[in-house]
């Protein structure tokens, strides 16, 4: 029998891994596939990509940067597929980020940030939820977005900016005092 | 400082996809050397990716506002720029309450010299706070209930919700607190110290007091049967399913593979069995107080095997089932799907089906009766199911 063979115990253990990871996973194809769809799709497929290559896994090497580079070539590859030739940062500034991911914290920890943001959401003021209803919870663009309350696409991202700075720093702030 | 805020524009631009080229090569580098830039772009693409899994799972957003979307964008205009009219008066203004506080304490002071001293003047101290509504006359005895006003020597099995003599004041729901309805809850009546005497008063014009957009569903389905080890996935995390438990747009379910099956049910009907060692996850479109039902159905089958009883959906939209390989529609129908690390199979029972070769969007339609394997390196062959 072949060793290398992926099996259903093979896949099993492979997908373990990557729900472990999945945060990470999803949040580094982030910056490659903008698409809401195509990264749906492409997660798919890259959880599928691991399983597949995970006979030929080294146990011993850890797992984030090798899962990274399946999930940057499956993610280019499905890019491409659909005609899209993305603007990217390059290979060793983007792993450089996957890692940086990873030290944000495991599973556990992403949970406590959610709702840590969860958390600092609400305190936002009504006019920037509302940014971050449009965004965020109706999935628009920030075309979409700009052209739907007369605002500069530029001028949304200020505001946006804004945002995500005072949102990440109520996050750190409640981080820091869970973890004591 | 304000070359800190414009790379944090630019990793926003990167985002969306909209860096220009030169920016790029500026944030690569700073990526690249600055662990301060990594840290902030690290954060950001976590926060973006929490913040649209937030989305679609969460709901307190769209409770508050089950407006009209022009309505509710018109708000947010009108909100953001009262919030920057705000910024900018606000200074003025508190120049101007400092000074109309001094002047206020001024004449305070003035008419309090005029007073005769120690005559409490009590009509003074009994002006009511602007703040507080205006109060009720003071009755000695409660207001009579509706029910007691009404029909007071009726029997109650004939109190029955008629035109009442007074109309009854419009009651002022705050939006927020409205419960959703789950159509998969079945009707129960509502009890509680916030429901009395609801046989009697009369339904009033409760109809016209109901949003113009249903607010959304929470949820995309139920489960309803369990068999061993079944969990719920959310995100990265998990937690043991209950029958019962209602799952969350984008939430998915595994069973373990010592005989771990589950069964859930969408609010259409819609039926899905999964078998041992299956991974599903939702890809909904999900429901928004425009579309309070949610949009098309996709469920991503990642591993194992799936039956589906799918009901018969409305014009012009198909159920999905997807995988790496390949992706299923249907109008209605019943059908199976097997996956292995290779390939993928869908039988069809009943119904329609439409399976697209994702590679290459190649299709085939099923008969019932008929199965088709999708997977590398394998032609698009319908066969008949052989017979068990």
């Amino acid at each position: 029998m072949d060793r290398r063979r992926p099996t259903v115990e093979t896949h099993e253990e492979a997908f373990r891994a990557v729900l472990a990871n999945w945060s990470m996973l999803n949040a580094y194809l982030r910056a490659i596939v903008r698409n809401t769809h195509i990264l749906e799709d492409t997660l798919s497929d890259v959880a599928l990509a691991i399983a597949r290559s995970w006979p030929h896994y080294d146990k011993a090497r850890p797992f984030g940067p090798w899962a990274r580079s399946i999930a940057r070539r499956v993610a280019i590859e499905n890019l491409s597929r659909h005609g899209i030739r993305p603007v990217l940062l390059g290979e060793g500034a983007l792993e450089a980020l996957g890692a940086e991911i990873e030290n944000l914290g495991d599973e556990a920890g992403v949970e406590a940030r959610v709702r840590a943001l969860q958390q600092c959401t609400e305190k936002l003021s009504e006019g920037n939820r509302q940014l971050i209803r449009l965004r965020y919870f109706e999935n628009r663009s920030y075309k979409e977005i700009s052209e739907s309350i007369a605002w500069t696409v530029e001028a949304l991202y200020v505001a946006f900016n804004r945002i995500h700075k005072a949102l990440s720093e109520c996050v750190q702030r409640r981080m820091e005092v869970l973890q004591g | 400082m304000k070359n800190d805020e414009r790379l944090r524009e630019m990793m926003l631009r990167y985002l969306d996809g909209e860096l220009a080229p030169t920016e790029l090569e500026q944030l690569n580098q700073a990526v690249e050397s600055d662990a301060a830039t990594r840290r902030a772009l690290a954060e950001l693409m976590l926060q973006d990716t929490l913040l649209s899994h937030m989305g679609r799972e969460a709901e307190f957003f769209e409770l508050q506002e089950p407006a009209p979307r022009s309505t509710s964008l018109l708000n947010t205009t009108r909100m953001l720029k009262i919030q920057h009219q705000q910024e900018s008066r606000r200074r003025t203004w508190t120049a101007v309450a400092i000074g109309a506080a001094l002047l206020f304490t001024m004449t305070l002071l003035l008419a309090v010299k005029t007073l005769q001293p120690g005559d409490p003047r009590p009509e003074r101290i009994a002006v009511a706070d602007p703040l507080l509504p205006p109060a009720a006359p003071v009755s000695p005895t409660p207001p009579p209930t509706v029910t007691q006003e009404s029909a007071p020597s009726a029997p109650p099995a004939l109190v029955k919700p008629a035109t009442p003599l007074v109309p009854p004041p419009p009651t002022h729901k705050p939006k927020v607190t409205e419960p959703r309805k789950n159509p998969l809850t079945p009707a129960t009546p509502e009890s509680g110290p916030q429901a009395p005497v609801v046989t009697t008063v009369p339904p009033g014009p409760a109809s016209t007091l109901e949003p113009v957009l249903k607010a959304p569903l929470t949820t995309f389905a139920r489960i309803e049967l369990l068999q061993g080890d079944v969990v719920v996935l959310s995100g990265g995390n998990r937690k043991i399913a209950k029958v019962g438990m209602d799952l969350a747009w984008g939430q998915g379910v595994e069973t373990s593979a010592r005989g771990g099956a589950a069964v859930i049910r969408y609010p259409d009907g819609t039926r899905v069995e999964l078998g041992a060692r299956t991974v599903i996850w939702d890809s909904s479109e999900k429901a928004t107080p425009r579309m309070p039902e949610g949009g098309l159905r996709r469920l991503r089958v990642m591993t194992g095997t799936v039956s589906a009883e799918v009901s018969s959906q409305p014009e012009g939209r198909t159920f999905v089932l997807s995988s790496s390989h390949a992706e299923a529609k249907t109008p209605g129908g019943s059908l199976k799907v097997a996956t292995d690390p290779d390939s993928m199979r869908f039988d069809l029972l009943q119904g329609k089906v439409r399976v697209t070769r994702r590679e290459d969007q190649i299709f085939v339609d099923l008969e019932p009766g008929q199965y088709v394997t999708v997977g590398r390196g394998l032609a698009l062959d319908v066969r008949p199911i052989p017979p068990k």
